[in-house]
């Protein structure tokens, strides 16, 4: 568990605060609702999370 | 009523934030418009109305930043139905991969060896032809493309697509060559001129002749706004392919203007001609004197 921390988001650039998040949640954007995973807490790091689809194995 | 352009795209991601603040500076307003939260009636409709009261405004001008190639495929048609002209890829905003293909080879526009496949057995054979590696472009326009760096490598790629995913999923175009290691570039056409530019594999040493290409390649689909990637192969700088909405926040300005101001410049143009014209036709929504000298104000402190 991590401290509070501020997130930039990769998709819209907005600032915002993401509270006590373990690597590998799933958060908000409250800008632009895009769905973040948090990839690391120390410090904290987020990209978008990997959408559901099929990739054929590839 | 208030005349906007509006924005389609399900989210302001960093590109639409921009365009959107420069058309903002220059007084010229500007929504986004959620590509997919209204149903539409089927054309011939005139939905003027309907959009006003949704939107708070009338949208004579729409710009295409639709991540969702579908959804966008779907709903561009019925904006321009609705009068509203739509800044976007030309063939490459609606149509697939083969129709862009078609239509920069009918243009003369340099591209790599292509061909056609809808089967594995196809796929197979092509591939005995253009050799290895090769890159499988699905038909759908910015589907991501599949590098194929041997036999192996593409029988398993190809079976599996036919087996898990059903015809729709082997059917694409196969190019010869693939961007790993390449000099591979995008460079952002905006009204027809090359703007800006990003390297996306290995430093490039493009010049004038990348420009040119671009500008041809975005002439011969008929975009407004597209991204064109090219890639130097043996056989010279071709146009591997076309991103209908390309994310610009990296690219690097070739002149004095950044890829979002120059896109929100050719949609405030576009406003300010749509109205003019619209203002004497029925259902087109139209600025008034006011409002219109501060479009035309705004566009010529931004450009």
């Amino acid at each position: 568990m991590s401290t509070s921390t501020n997130v930039t988001c990769p998709e819209c650039g907005g600032e915002f605060e993401a509270g006590a998040v373990e690597v590998g949640e799933i958060i908000v954007c409250p800008e632009c609702s895009v769905e973040l995973e948090v990839l690391g807490t120390n410090p904290i790091n987020v990209g978008l999370a990997p959408e559901e689809g099929e990739d054929w194995g590839e | 009523m208030t005349a906007a352009i509006g924005v389609l795209c399900e989210r302001k991601r960093v590109e639409e934030k921009q365009v959107i603040q420069v058309l903002a500076d220059a007084g010229v307003p500007a929504v986004p418009v959620p590509p997919a939260a209204l149903p539409l009636p089927v054309v011939p409709f005139a939905p003027a109305p309907q959009v006003a009261a949704a939107f708070g405004a009338t949208m004579p001008v729409v710009v295409d930043r639709c991540q969702d190639r579908a959804v966008a495929s779907a709903v561009l048609p019925l904006w321009q139905g609705t009068g509203a002209v739509v800044i976007g890829a030309g063939i490459a905003a609606t149509g697939n991969r083969l129709a862009v293909a078609s239509a920069l080879s009918a243009a003369g526009v340099p591209r790599p060896a292509t061909l056609l496949v809808a089967s594995e057995e196809a796929g197979l054979q092509a591939l005995e032809t253009l050799g290895y590696p090769a890159t499988l472009l699905p038909l759908t326009v910015g589907a991501a493309p599949v590098p194929l760096l041997d036999r192996d490598a593409a029988e398993a790629v190809l079976e599996h697509r036919q087996t898990l995913g059903g015809t729709c999923e082997v059917v694409g175009l196969l190019q010869a060559g693939t961007t790993i290691g390449a000099e591979h570039a995008l460079v952002i056409v905006v009204g027809g001129s090359a703007v800006a530019s990003r390297h996306m594999g290995n430093e490039t040493t493009f010049g004038p002749q990348a420009v040119a290409l671009a500008e041809a390649a975005a002439k011969a689909i008929g975009a407004d706004v597209a991204g064109i990637e090219l890639v130097r192969t043996t056989a010279g700088l071709v146009v591997w392919d076309v991103q209908p909405v390309p994310d610009f926040r990296d690219t690097v300005p070739l002149g004095d203007r950044t890829a979002g101001q120059a896109i929100a410049d050719l949609a405030a143009m576009r406003l300010i001609e749509r109205t003019a014209i619209g203002a004497s036709q029925p259902n087109g929504a139209h600025l008034g004197s006011t409002m219109r000298r501060e479009v035309t104000d705004g566009v010529a402190l931004a450009l």
